[in-house]
């Protein structure tokens, strides 16, 4: 200890250097820890965060009395993560593999900016361009609709077609992007085995299938495992700004955090139920991140976070 | 410019080369091709609606081929200038801020990381790790920055809360580590050089890969960020590029959600209201940035991916 306290004295420059950070971190990651204890509290403005009266697990049972909307809101944010996750891992791939496989190397490359160019492009750009497709009124798809002599549909009143619209869109958003990271793992591979692969007479299919998808499923792996961490947590640029936080699409649309940003913007300031499903949001995701992490350590050390 | 002299410059060599393409290639390159519009085309559309007349959008919807085209919506751009000055005048400030405060600060915390002499650096590992672990959420954060910190309609909320995150503290520090030899430190010690002024004098200019590609993708996302201004900014004169459009489309939104009770004053209101290419081209006005930086830093954050990607 005595030793620890000499060695920060000696060190006090350092420790300067990361006291802003240090500072900043507590107040913005580890405070808003202590604000979920509003989900048991009774919270209002006046008393506070800390001031408020405790109520033990009351705000639990409102998830239970509403276990419709409860179900529903576990329900679209863990199907959205798993459908985006699985598309979004074989597609990543897949288009890192077609950018690597083309022999026209100028026109990939350019290509491949393009299809980055959703990547950085603000939610509210995505909203609006999905508005000026889907819009009842002036939108292009029901334009085009009626000019094939086909109704024109409501889109933004019908759930059912939102799983569809969603995952489009996600995968327009960050395909380009996610296939990165995979296109620079794949160009460090040893091309010797490819190579001597060819000589053997094996096809371009062939190398692809069983040398480099074998070579990739561990990074596949755990990226998909560091993943699992986020499986309750959802964009709210996606699910809250996209969908218009529509009431009528929230049977498919509305994620937790969708609901928590509705609750926070809708100008009430109860959050009894919002505290509450935070809370279980942030435990979940805590339970997932240790257990991913743990499979990943005993696989890979090396890609571990701790 | 210089990306359409490639594009034709590229199309040239195809159309050379196209006689060597296998049918297997062939195929290749139009799915890319095909799939590199898809994801080009929306973002022309906003450019063709914001020059399309309003009979044509209200005749024909949103089109690639509006019937006439007109510059009308840009008048209206320009009775807005005000507020679309302001929101510039916002949203720069958060960009350059934001993004020069998460540079020195995630900098200076990842090269104390790095330091292996620094006892104290594992507990301050620690300090970091739980917060990738364990989070208040939306509303631990929401209630925090209103309730505690009084950040409401204060600009600082746009560039403090997580200027320093731990993703890009380890991305740093393993950048350090793999990038500083130990020595140079040493040697910057014994020429009598403190530590301050070594990670000014020292590292930093040997960090610029990293810092670079840390700081395009943390401009972009200040520079796109909306969730933040909408939730803690409801002053007109704070509200980024993104905030005003949320704005505009929410009140416009409301009123013709209300069309048949309005009064006369908000009919006055909605007549005013900016028609569909006055908002793709407030729209255009608020991507247009991003579109032009983005092709001269695409090296930069690719390396940034590439370095996160084999943190140790």
């Amino acid at each position: 200890m005595k030793e620890l306290f000499r060695n920060t004295w000696k060190n006090k420059g350092l420790l300067l250097m990361a006291l802003p950070g240090i500072i900043l971190i507590f107040m913005f990651s580890y405070m808003p820890m202590f604000g979920i204890l509003v989900a048991f509290k009774d919270f209002n403005y006046q008393d506070g965060i800390f001031g408020s009266r405790w109520v033990g697990l009351d705000n639990f049972r409102i998830l239970f009395v509403t276990k419709d909307v409860t179900l529903r809101l576990i329900r679209n944010t863990v199907g959205y993560w798993f459908l985006f996750m699985v598309t979004g891992t074989i597609l990543n791939v897949s288009l890192a593999i077609a950018l690597n496989e083309c022999v026209l190397k100028r026109f990939s490359k350019i290509s491949h900016t393009f299809m980055i160019l959703p990547t950085f492009i603000s939610w509210i750009a995505v909203t609006f361009i999905v508005k000026a497709l889907l819009d009842g009124q002036d939108g292009m798809l029901n334009h085009i609709r009626t000019g094939l002599g086909l109704q024109p549909i409501q889109w933004y009143s019908e759930p059912g077609k939102w799983p569809v619209i969603l995952l489009l869109t996600n995968i327009w958003k960050g395909t380009g992007y996610g296939a990165i990271i995979y296109l620079s793992a794949i160009t460090g591979l040893d091309s010797e085995v490819f190579e001597s692969a060819e000589l053997d007479g094996a096809t371009r299919w062939q190398q692809i299938r069983y040398i480099m998808l074998p070579m990739l499923v561990s990074m596949i792996s755990i990226m998909t495992l560091l993943g699992l961490g986020g499986i309750m947590s959802s964009n709210t640029g996606l699910f809250y700004q996209v969908t218009k936080n529509i009431g009528l699409l929230y049977s498919t649309t509305q994620t937790i955090d969708a609901y928590i940003m509705n609750a926070l913007t809708s100008g009430s300031s109860d959050f009894g139920m919002s505290s509450a499903v935070t809370f279980f949001q942030s435990v979940v995701g805590f339970v997932m991140i240790v257990v991913s992490n743990g499979i990943v350590r005993r696989w890979e050390p090396d890609n571990a976070l701790f | 410019m210089e990306a359409v002299e490639k594009v034709k410059n590229t199309f040239g060599t195809e159309q050379a080369e196209r006689k060597k393409l296998s049918p297997g290639q062939f195929l290749l390159v139009l799915i890319l091709g095909l799939y590199g519009m898809i994801c080009l085309l929306p973002m022309v559309l906003i450019g063709i609606v914001s020059f399309s007349s309003e009979t044509s959008i209200d005749k024909n919807g949103f089109s690639f081929f509006p019937d006439e085209w007109s510059l009308k919506a840009f008048d209206y751009v320009y009775t807005f200038k005000d507020q679309l000055i302001q929101s510039y005048k916002v949203t720069i400030f958060e960009t350059v801020v934001g993004t020069v405060i998460t540079l020195l600060l995630t900098g200076m915390f990842a090269y104390t990381l790095s330091r292996k002499s620094f006892r104290l650096r594992k507990g301050l590992s620690v300090y970091l790790l739980i917060t990738m672990l364990f989070g208040g959420g939306l509303l631990g954060g929401y209630l925090v920055n209103t309730n505690i910190w009084k950040l409401r309609n204060n600009l600082l909320v746009l560039v403090i809360p997580g200027c320093v995150s731990a993703w890009n503290c380890i991305i740093m520090r393993t950048f350090i580590q793999s990038n500083v030899p130990d020595s140079l430190i040493e040697a910057a010690k014994i020429d009598g050089a403190g530590e301050v002024h070594t990670f000014f004098r020292i590292i930093l200019p040997i960090m610029v890969p990293v810092l670079a590609a840390i700081g395009f993708m943390s401009a972009i996302g200040h520079w796109n960020e909306w969730q933040t201004a909408f939730l803690y900014i409801d002053n007109p004169d704070y509200a980024t590029l993104q905030l005003m459009l949320i704005r505009i489309e929410k009140n416009l939104s409301y009123l013709q959600e209300r069309l048949d009770y309005l009064s006369p004053k908000e009919l006055e209101m909605l007549k005013n209201a900016p028609t569909e290419s006055a908002r793709m081209a407030l729209l255009l006005f608020t991507i247009g940035p991003v579109m032009i930086a983005y092709p001269f830093f695409q090296k930069y954050f690719i390396k940034g991916i590439t370095i996160g990607a084999v943190k140790g």
